[in-house]
């Protein structure tokens, strides 16, 4: 992980080239090490295959750019996965760099916005009516979950509050400042049914996560974090009319899949970490893992399980609400870093299977990963 | 009571929405039904979701529709200098598709799940765009 959040100066490639040098470093490997090379750029773009060249990496046996959204970390895990089980790589670097801030002082709203010419075809028309970029799009999911649940912006609001909690006992989070249910409530609207505090954090930096066979593994420097399952669900894009938009994601098949294949069920899960680009979408994804019925999610995030003292440990980081918003390298980090038990203040206590969940797109694309603390 | 307002955006009209915006500059909401199997869709198709087939005809919808979800846009000119909101609805037309417009005259806080729209057109550039009305 190289330095996250509002951090100047080095562009998203630099970011990358930094990402991978310190991962290759933290597993105590060598750059030549490396047979593979999974890259992934976030909404501003700028991180190509290119990065080879950048890293000066040669005769790798796997290289490949990656376009999933918030999907694209777990994507590349599990494409790092199936290569190795096949013998087509052994020790593969994935990578995932963004840099949206580019000037100090101004919003990424208005870095995104301004001075657009419209976009071709269907997506000018959306955009014309205001849809633009993921904050409108995710609103609409997340008022049709209340309008068909009677979820409540309160209770979206107890997401953002135990999240802050937890990033408080984070040095890296850029959030470092307690928030109540009513700083929550008195925030700002970005689009209604999303106060400003229902919002993912705009952040720069770049991490890279090393995938080897678990026997490589149990010799390297840090403690070992076994990939015992993953999958994937891609509903499709289901604006032009699907009764499930804003009520399910992929995670009610990309779930059962992961767990499946790690031989655990969800009631062996330790530690949770949720792609939480708004605090809507914890709650929905927590009813489509089985952690409460569908429908319930609002009412089982304001029961008090969430936040540090909790019955579940979820988003430990502050997630993207609170920590820092690299996409579905987010949760994947936090991820191992409490698979490893390397928590600090926020280490769960029980942290033998860890579940890592991502969207992509307007829930337009899921994945799962059941990470196990050991190489066996 | 806050009313919506109207705000749209510039829109281009190229070989995707050609057709599309004839049909608006007419007062039109145009939809595609399948010859093959008679599903409707919407003006976005280009084969039957239904059966894939291509052979799909263009008709005018009803322009009746009920509100599926809904968001509200807070435009602000300058931080803390705030404008007339602007509601954005996901509108079930009667023949089934879905499409995503801003909601003209309407009070935020009363919209509702199942809320009856009725399309309208507003202009953007050159184009007439459509937008819903509340069903008064």
């Amino acid at each position: 992980m190289t330095e996250i959040g509002k951090v100047y100066g080095p562009d998203r490639s630099q970011f990358a080239q930094q990402a991978v040098r310190l991962a290759v470093a933290d597993a105590g490997l060598q750059m030549s090490d490396l047979d593979g090379l999974l890259v992934s750029s976030g909404i501003a773009g700028g991180v190509s295959i290119e990065l080879q060249r950048d890293l000066d990496l040669r005769d790798l046996s796997l290289v490949a750019g990656v376009s999933m959204w918030g999907t694209s970390m777990s994507v590349m895990i599990q494409m790092a996965c199936m290569a190795i089980e096949t013998g087509q790589a052994d020790t593969i670097a994935c990578v995932f760099a963004d840099a949206p801030l580019q000037d100090r002082g101004r919003s990424f709203g208005a870095s995104f916005a301004e001075g657009r010419p419209p976009k071709p075809g269907w997506r000018g028309l959306t955009e014309a009516a205001g849809i633009v970029g993921g904050n409108p799009l995710m609103a609409m999911n997340a008022r049709r979950h209340m309008l068909t649940y009677g979820t409540t912006s309160e209770q979206f609001g107890h997401v953002a509050v135990a999240q802050r909690e937890w990033a408080l006992r984070n040095p890296q989070a850029q959030m470092k400042k307690p928030i109540t249910l009513a700083d929550h409530q008195d925030s700002r609207w970005i689009v209604e049914p999303f106060h400003l505090l229902d919002c993912c954090l705009v952040s720069n930096g770049g991490i890279a996560v090393i995938v080897t066979s678990a026997e490589r593994a149990a010799d390297l420097a840090q403690p070992p974090v076994r990939i015992a399952g993953y999958g994937q669900c891609n509903p499709g894009y289901f604006d032009r009319h699907d009764e499930n938009f804003g009520l399910v994601s992929g995670a009610v098949k990309s779930g059962p899949a992961a767990l499946a294949m790690a031989g655990v069920t969800i009631d062996d899960v330790d530690v949770v970490q949720f792609y939480d680009c708004y605090t809507y979408t914890v709650v929905v994804t927590l009813e489509d893992y089985g952690f409460c019925k569908k429908g319930e999610g609002g009412e089982f995030v304001a029961s008090g399980v969430l936040g540090p003292g909790g019955s579940l440990p979820l988003n430990t980081g502050g997630g993207q609400l609170s920590s820092f918003y690299l996409q579905g390298a987010t949760p994947v980090s936090e991820g191992i870093i409490q698979a490893r038990g390397h928590g600090g203040a926020r280490q769960a206590a029980d942290h033998d299977v860890v579940l890592v969940s991502n969207n992509g797109g307007s829930l337009d694309h899921h994945t799962t990963l059941v990470l196990t603390a050991g190489a066996a | 009571m806050t009313t919506s307002t109207i705000n749209l955006g510039p829109v281009c009209r190229d070989a995707t929405t050609d057709s599309f915006f004839s049909a608006t500059a007419k007062g039109q909401f145009p939809i595609c039904r399948c010859s093959d199997c008679g599903v409707v869709g919407g003006p976005q198709q280009t084969q039957c979701a239904s059966c894939g087939s291509a052979a799909l005809a263009w008709e005018a919808a009803s322009g009746r529709a009920v509100v599926r979800s809904y968001i509200v846009n807070h435009q602000r000119a300058a931080p803390g200098e705030t404008l007339a909101p602007v509601v954005v609805a996901i509108g079930e037309l009667a023949e089934g598709p879905w499409w995503w417009a801003q909601v003209a005259d309407v009070d935020p806080d009363a919209v509702t799940e199942g809320m009856r729209l009725v399309l309208d057109f507003a202009r953007s550039g050159e184009e007439m765009v459509p937008i819903f009305r509340p069903d008064t």
